[in-house]
């Protein structure tokens, strides 16, 4: 019923006798002086600890059991056996209830609940009471009002917090001056001081470009009247982005590079006179990403804009300076520059565009889906750079009497005995050249097309052999290659025909299964031919292992047979097979029409024994392959024309198993 | 880089050289090769008459490794290195001096047969010429031994009889299995001296 007794405490006082501080060596004692009165109170004041005399009150309280205890509990801090009298007390109270309890059970020997135990006899019952109700409340109240203390100390520091955030804000406002810009511009650009003015440099020389222009700027301070006042090209420049925070910096730039340029990459296709593919380059493209943003102040855009221009230029005249030089370069007509325009025909009536776009205002926005040659800008902008590091890392000469500027392989190439066609090899490669490799791509770039769209055109003409092409992702620029599949739906696994074909920038390679490879031109027309051909002996290979699966022989097999007087006929594969008793034969021809599908026709030859009662109406007499020269004797009998249509089945493969397996049962 | 097997080209009694050359490169020219430039091969002899027991030294300029020169001891040291070695070799004028008559080159058409190089080339000291050389190249292989069946064939549809009947020895190196232009020096070095007795013995 009750807790654990609390600590009983005894108290215990010396005896009267003064202590002994020490003993000398002679024997000589030396004692402690017993304390005063004041003194002996002042200790004892100090000894009382005061704080837990409350909490043993507390939990006194608390364990209490009923209130007589309580005040006996209060009187009992008088004598040190308070303790031990309260816990007989106690017990005293216990062993009464538990007596009560009893004598109650006795008489009342039923089950009775014991929370509720109210007999039925006259004045008797039983029941709890508890001994302090006010102990939960107080409590609630305390803790709300802890928390309410905590909630306010930890609000006083998020507001300190923000009253300094506040004030770092206004400060790092009130520091934006003349200076305070000046050394943004610093850390963004070349500026150094020239007597009273401060010039700057935007040119790629440090990158290693060997440019003409210098590209040199200078900064103003502006001065209060004209610091709002922004002229057109400024105000185009601040057209998409209207809150650009105002400086009182002003770069000026030479006029050739305020304005807005970007070097534009077309495929024309003349007979038509559109652009098949474009895109243009800018070096504000690339940077915008990665390097501005919206709150850039208005010289640092002004400079972005001055440097993109010379890059722009410095492309296009290295492009040109090669375009001049070298006349042609495995293109269709020698290549022309007039102006800022570079053009040539990469292929008879494909042109490809090359042209330096310069303008005061800011461009119109790009159609988005023009800009998907990335391959071709991002290779121009790797070529450039690769030549502005070549520029500025020349390998040091090993030994150090050796020419400068040759690498290690030309350098070792006479002592490692390299042949004419080694040095020759590596002479190539270490020429780069802009037009060269921009004409391979896009020709790579041309023909992939081509590819991909005659992909498309067949897989469209022809439903019934389903036609797939894999695009491999491992591509360069100026290599790709597809895996094609041809198979009939439900008959993969019978049959299923796969080429590799490799895109290069002037030809066509193609692998078939047979490890044949073959090289086809850049035409359309011819890779579509193969195609057709293609599939045509797919389904003739079809037939012939769905004939042997079915239990029929194979007599005879062409894949390119005579053709007779049929002008619309390109090529002719034809099968001829019996069945397993030689009761029934059946000739299927494949047609390559020109200029159109491929066509079937297939007779059908019975010995006069056989029963041909399931197939009455799917055939007919063919008034056009009449047998009646005494040539055809020996192939016996006559033959039956198929009436595909009538047919059951999907499609070509389907309907010849129909046939096939109608025929023999 | 192939294996290159050299050799000499014995002419016909009655016929001169023009002629013979004239025979060999239609004959080649038959077989499908394609002209492919023109060749040359320099050798230079040097010896050190205060030394009493020095080798002959052989200074080569060959047309197909245009960057390097070979320098060749006639007891089988071998160098390779760039084309300063004349310049360097006549500031040793005091060690080791040009022999007299030792000049001697070869020059001629390149033909290209697929993966062969086959080389025709006139044997001359000074003005006079004194022979011809064959020389056929089969790039893809640096192993003589594996290459040689195909090579022997494609020699005996040159010079016909002339080919050697098995492997020479010439063209196994000792210490490795590998081919390298060391070979190819030697054997012109080989064939240069031979034309050389055999104009001697005339």
């Amino acid at each position: 019923m009750s807790g654990n007794p609390p600590p009983i405490k005894i108290s215990l006082q010396s005896l009267s006798d003064t202590k002994i501080q020490e003993i000398a060596y002679d024997g000589r004692e030396t004692f402690i002086q017993p304390l005063s009165m004041s003194e002996s109170l002042t200790d004892l004041a100090n000894r009382i600890d005061f704080l837990a005399e409350n909490e043993d009150e507390e939990t006194q309280t608390d364990d209490a059991t009923s209130t007589s205890v309580d005040e006996a509990q209060y009187q009992a801090k008088q004598w040190p056996w308070e303790n031990i009298r309260t816990q007989i007390q106690r017990s005293v109270i216990e062993m009464n209830v538990l007596t009560d309890v009893l004598s109650i059970a006795q008489n009342k020997p039923t089950n009775v609940p014991k929370e509720t135990a109210e007999s039925s006899d006259s004045n008797r019952y039983m029941m709890y009471d508890f001994a302090s109700k006010e102990a939960e409340p107080s409590k609630q109240s305390l803790q709300m009002i802890t928390k309410k203390r905590c909630l306010g100390a930890a609000s006083k520091i998020l507001l300190s917090g923000a009253d300094r955030l506040n004030k770092a804000k206004s400060e790092s406002s009130f520091q934006n001056t003349y200076h305070s810009e000046l050394l943004k511009l610093r850390q963004r650009w070349r500026v150094r001081r020239v007597g009273e003015k401060i010039l700057g440099e935007l040119s790629f020389r440090t990158a290693g470009s060997d440019y003409w222009h210098m590209g040199s700027f200078e900064v103003i301070k502006k001065s209060d009247e004209d610091s709002d006042t922004l002229d057109d090209y400024e105000q185009n420049l601040t057209k998409l982005t209207p809150n650009v925070p105002k400086s009182p910096i002003k770069v000026v730039v030479s006029s050739d590079l305020r304005g807005f340029s970007s070097l534009s990459v077309q495929i024309m296709d003349l007979s038509k006179d559109e652009a098949i593919k474009s895109c243009t380059l800018s070096l504000s493209d690339i940077e915008n990403s990665a390097m501005s943003s919206a709150n850039d102040p208005l010289w640092h855009r002004v400079l972005c804009n001055a440097q993109n221009v010379l890059f722009c230029r410095e492309l296009f005249a290295r492009l040109s300076k090669e375009a001049v030089q070298q006349k042609t370069l495995g293109t269709a007509s020698p290549i022309v520059v007039i102006g800022d325009t570079i053009t040539t025909n990469i292929f008879p009536k494909i042109q490809l565009r090359v042209q330096l776009l310069f303008s005061k205002t800011h461009p119109t926005k790009r159609n988005p889906r023009q800009a998907s040659i990335f391959s071709i800008q991002n290779a121009l902008m790797h070529l450039l750079l690769r030549y502005f590091s070549k520029r500025l890392h020349i390998s040091p000469p090993h030994p150090t009497t050796a020419a400068l500027g040759l690498t290690t392989q030309m350098r070792h190439a006479a002592v490692h005995h390299n042949s004419l066609n080694q040095l020759a090899a590596t002479a190539k490669k270490t020429t780069l050249s802009f037009v060269d490799v921009l004409i391979t791509m896009s020709k790579h770039y041309e023909v992939r097309q081509r590819v991909c769209d005659t992909i498309k055109v067949l897989s469209n003409e022809f439903s019934d052999p389903d036609v797939l092409a894999h695009w491999s992702l491992a591509s360069s620029k100026t290599e790709s290659s597809a895996r094609l599949t041809i198979a009939n739906s439900g008959f993969e696994s019978c049959y299923r025909s796969a080429v590799q074909v490799i895109v290069k920038p002037d030809c066509i390679k193609i692998l078939q299964r047979d490890a044949r490879s073959l090289t086809l031109s850049v035409d359309p027309t011819d890779l579509h031919n193969y195609f057709v051909s293609l599939v045509a002996s797919h389904q003739l290979m079809t037939v012939q292992v769905l004939s042997r699966t079915l239990g029929w022989t194979m007599l005879h097999v062409s894949p390119h047979s005579s053709l007779g007087l049929t002008p619309d006929i390109k090529n002719r594969g034809s099968v001829l097979i019996s069945s397993n008793n030689g009761a029934v034969s059946v000739a299927i021809a494949c047609n390559e029409m020109i200029g159109g599908p491929i066509q079937y026709t297939t007779h059908v030859q019975y010995t006069k024994a056989h029963d041909r009662s399931q197939l009455e109406g799917t055939m007919y007499d063919d008034p056009d392959f009449s047998l009646e020269s005494e040539k055809y004797l020996p192939l016996g009998g006559v033959w039956m024309k198929v009436n595909w249509p009538q047919l059951h089945g999907r499609h070509f493969i389907q309907k010849m198993e129909t046939l096939l397996t109608s025929l023999v049962y | 880089m192939g294996v290159t097997y050299i050799c000499q080209w014995k002419q016909p009694e009655g016929q001169n050289i023009q002629q013979s050359i004239e025979q060999i490169s239609s004959c080649v020219e038959k077989l499908g090769a394609k002209k492919a430039g023109l060749f040359q091969v320099e050798c230079e002899s040097f010896n050190a008459p205060n030394a009493p027991n020095a080798k002959t030294l052989h200074l080569i300029y060959d047309s197909e490794f245009p960057a390097s020169r070979f320098a060749l001891f006639e007891e089988g040291s071998f160098l390779v290195t760039d084309v300063m070695l004349s310049a360097f070799l006549s500031k040793l004028r005091a060690v080791w001096q040009p022999k007299k008559g030792g000049k001697i080159d070869c020059k001629g058409q390149r033909y290209e047969l697929g993966d062969f190089l086959i080389k025709l080339g006139v044997v001359s000291v000074g003005a006079s010429a004194k022979g011809i050389s064959v020389e056929l190249e089969y790039a893809p292989c640096v192993y003589a031994r594996d290459c040689w069946g195909m090579m022997s064939e494609m020699l005996q549809s040159i010079i016909g009889e002339q080919a050697p009947p098995s492997l020479p020895s010439n063209l196994q190196p000792k210490g490795t299995e590998r081919f390298s232009p060391e070979l190819t020096m030697q054997q012109y070095v080989e064939m240069f001296n031979n034309i050389r007795k055999t104009v001697v013995a005339r």
